[in-house]
């Protein structure tokens, strides 16, 4: 039995100052309209985004529950970026229990100051105090990258520029100014070795997906978007046990995402992927199997395509930024310019990953 | 959709401060204790859905720190919906298998409550802060408010509540794991301090700190564990809207009687009180119980009331409730939803520490939200009711 995608929503990606259940409910209304379905036909509501600190309020899915339609249905919400939404709606349709599924992901960084935010996820014993912000953790990771694998500026630059070039074409971007490989190179300094435009910003938006299992997936759209692999893990806490120079989480999610879909790397047609810095873009696709490692920069002037969204380096809500490239790839299928995608997520300082195959 | 079952248990002993351990010695402590009891060990395990609350531990995500207690490089999720965290962490294991995509994974919750100075302005941001935050409203409160409007409509006195109370924390004396043990009667009850008129001190849980784990397996790999495993014959999970101030009836817990509706419709229960055993409850406040037995069916409307008082929810009782000690005495809150279904789970297996004598049916609850969520599953020693 399969499960497939059968309606799609994405808000603007924006600064949004209207009450964010607004937005999500924006996201799950176009959902339900793509796919020509009503509130009552979606009897499971899986939520994927943060709680609390990350978006201001507690219990979060007190608030997005019901704006996605979830009024006396079965809501759930997972954790962490949106696309860890995605296994537990596919298992749970794929279980029976559930005919048809929304998967609404949520992010709402302008609401909280994120960087502090993420400041107290660090254990209070051995890491709060050294004070390690995301963009610090990125920026250790970059240095080590580009020292092990003699990566220039000038490399880094060019998935700036690709990013942004594409984010330019793409109606739901946030970021959409065009900038030259000089123009990075001569940016601020933001975190050694990041400059400026390396580095994601944060921005507001949500995304809902309506899955539905095969036969009623096939009533509701005769082109469902299949979903052929998932892979999801972590890697240890720790970062002085990891190699920072690779993405173990997104090397390990996507062997299990390969395995279940019975295909390699070279099987797929186009990536979206979540590189919140420009060192990042290089090493998830060497972690996804693209290149061997420290050969990432030789895909920037090939053909595949990737992050034709614009990538995270242009759209980045803090919790739907995967749900947003898994929407950008499904969109590439069903207007037939793939037949097979990967849609990749992380969070924290690469020390997880969420990954989906999708086919037509 | 695969039969799947409750193969293995574990709870760490539930305190105010558990400062003996960090975050994730505790979450290994639990899953630990589920791997002994179902005779596992950790590379067994195939998948893990964790949860937790963050905001009252003092550190955002835990799950990133405590995934070291096991679960580096396998399929890992973090599960937060409030009250119901526990039980929809269990739900989503319980997924991870009735899909197929594994054969063993295992829920374990972790909270250190302990780590807040207090949980009720934290449970205050949940509400909308254009239209309910200042009331200042937290769980209590509202709890108070359902219990005031149960007693003007159906004459519920404060004496019908206490023996809630009486029973749950006689239950507790019997549980090693539960936090507070008093032998207390009904005056202890009424006379202990107001907290939130009408609910006292000793009708209020506490808040614990603690964490439990609950291992669920495929029908083939269930029956290699155990020979006498729960499993699972229904489940549902359902929200009201988000404001509080828009339930209809704060006397009738309406969701949860749509919710336990469709629960008993899937499992094949025709009248609840002849075919479920054991309840384990999450009622924090006295009135909560009163509550859902009325909403689940075990009482007419109204009636809730007097079945502690008639001793009816005793362990010796037609329909015993909580002889874990039930979250008046236990409540790690975003891991008691997971401990209602190890302790629903232990008394199919016949190990529960207050054992209700030939349980074959089990009902676990949570509920979340200000009064919005509900989670219910429903266990048994058979592998279908009907």
């Amino acid at each position: 039995m399969k499960v497939g995608i059968v309606g799609i929503g994405i808000t603007d990606f924006k600064i949004h100052d209207e009450p964010f259940y607004n937005v999500a409910y924006v996201a799950a209304k176009k959902a339900m309209e793509d796919a020509e379905i009503e509130r009552r036909e979606i009897d499971s509501f899986i939520l994927g985004g943060y709680d609390n600190l990350g978006v201001g309020r507690t219990i979060s899915n007190m608030y997005v529950a019901p704006a996605a339609g979830g009024y006396l249905r079965h809501e759930i919400r997972v954790s962490e970026d949106a696309a860890f939404a995605l296994p537990l709606a596919y298992m749970r349709v794929k279980s029976g229990l559930s005919d048809v599924a929304i998967v609404l992901g949520f992010g709402h960084s302008s609401e909280t100051p994120v960087e502090l935010v993420e400041l107290q996820s660090l254990d209070p014993l051995f890491h709060r105090d050294l004070k390690l912000s995301l963009q610090m953790g990125y920026a250790m990771q970059s240095y080590v990258y580009r020292n092990s694998f003699n990566v220039s500026e000038e490399d880094t630059a060019k998935v700036v520029v690709k990013d942004r070039k594409n984010a330019l074409k793409n109606e739901y971007s946030f970021l959409k100014e065009s900038i030259s490989v000089e123009e990075v190179i001569n940016s601020d300094m933001a975190v050694y070795p990041l400059r400026r435009p390396e580095i994601a910003q944060w921005c507001d938006g949500c995304v809902a997906f309506i899955l539905a299992e095969e036969t009623t997936a096939k009533r509701i759209n005769p082109d469902p978007i299949w979903i052929k692999g998932l892979g999801w893990t972590y890697d240890n806490y720790f970062m002085g046990t990891r190699d920072l120079s690779k993405l173990f989480a997104t090397a390990k999610a996507a062997e299990m995402a390969y395995g279940m879909a019975n295909l390699k790397p070279s099987d797929i047609e186009a990536a979206e992927i979540m590189d919140l810095t420009s060192d990042y873009h290089f090493m998830i696709l060497e972690a996804l199997g693209f290149a061997e490692y420290g050969k990432g920069k030789e895909l920037i002037d090939s053909d595949f395509p990737v992050n034709k969204s614009g990538g995270a380096l242009c759209t980045n809500a803090y919790g739907s930024t995967g749900a947003f490239l898994l929407a950008n790839l499904a969109l590439q299928i069903r207007e037939g310019e793939i037949e097979k995608g990967i849609a990749h997520a992380m969070t924290g300082i690469g020390q997880n990953a969420a990954i989906a195959i999708l086919s037509s | 959709m695969k039969r799947v079952a409750v193969v293995g248990v574990g709870q760490t002993k539930f305190r105010t401060r558990r400062d003996d351990k960090t975050h994730p010695e505790l979450t290994y402590e639990a899953m630990n204790k589920a791997l002994e009891h179902a005779n596992l060990e950790i590379k067994d395990i195939e998948a893990i859905a964790y949860g937790t609350m963050d905001p009252f531990d003092g550190i955002y995500l835990p799950e990133r720190w405590d995934v070291t207690s096991g679960g580096i490089g396998k399929p890992f999720m973090k599960i937060s919906t409030g009250g119901t965290t526990g039980m929809t962490t269990g739900l989503a294991a319980y997924e991870h298998v009735a899909s197929g995509v594994f054969d063993i994974a295992m829920a374990v919750c972790t909270q250190r409550v302990g780590e807040c100075v207090d949980a009720q302005p934290v449970l205050n941001t949940a509400v909308c802060p254009i239209f309910e935050r200042y009331s200042g409203a937290g769980a209590i409160s509202v709890a108070a408010i359902q219990a005031t409007v149960h007693m003007h409509k159906y004459g519920t006195t404060e004496e019908d509540l206490a023996w809630v109370s009486v029973k749950d924390h006689k239950n507790a004396l019997k549980n090693p794991n539960a936090h507070i043990k008093l032998d207390i009667g009904v005056e202890e009850v009424l006379n202990s301090p107001m907290v939130s008129s009408p609910l006292k001190l000793l009708e209020c849980c506490p808040r614990s700190d603690g964490a439990v784990a609950v291992i669920f397996a495929s029908e083939e790999v269930a029956k290699k564990i155990r020979d006498n495993p729960a499993w699972v014959i229904a489940e549902t999970t359902i929200s009201d809207n988000y404001y509080a101030g828009d339930r209809p009836d704060l006397s009738y817990w309406d969701t949860l009687a749509i919710a336990g509706r469709r629960l008993y419709r899937h499992a094949g229960v025709d009248n609840p009180k002849k075919d479920i055993d054991v309840a384990e409850l999450y009622s924090p406040f006295t009135i909560q119980e009163v509550l859902e037995l009325e909403a689940l069916r075990f009482a007419e409307k109204g009636e809730g009331k007097d079945l502690a008082r008639e001793g009816v929810t005793f362990p010796d009782g037609d329909m015993p409730t909580n002889p874990s000690g039930g979250v008046l005495c236990t409540n790690p809150i975003g891991a008691t939803g997971l401990v209602r279904l190890a302790e629903a789970a232990l008394q199919i297996m016949g190990e529960a520490s207050y054992q209700i004598p030939d349980v074959n049916v089990s009902l676990a609850h949570a509920w979340g939200g200000t009064l919005q969520f509900h989670t219910l599953m429903l266990l048994s020693s058979k592998k279908k009711l009907k």
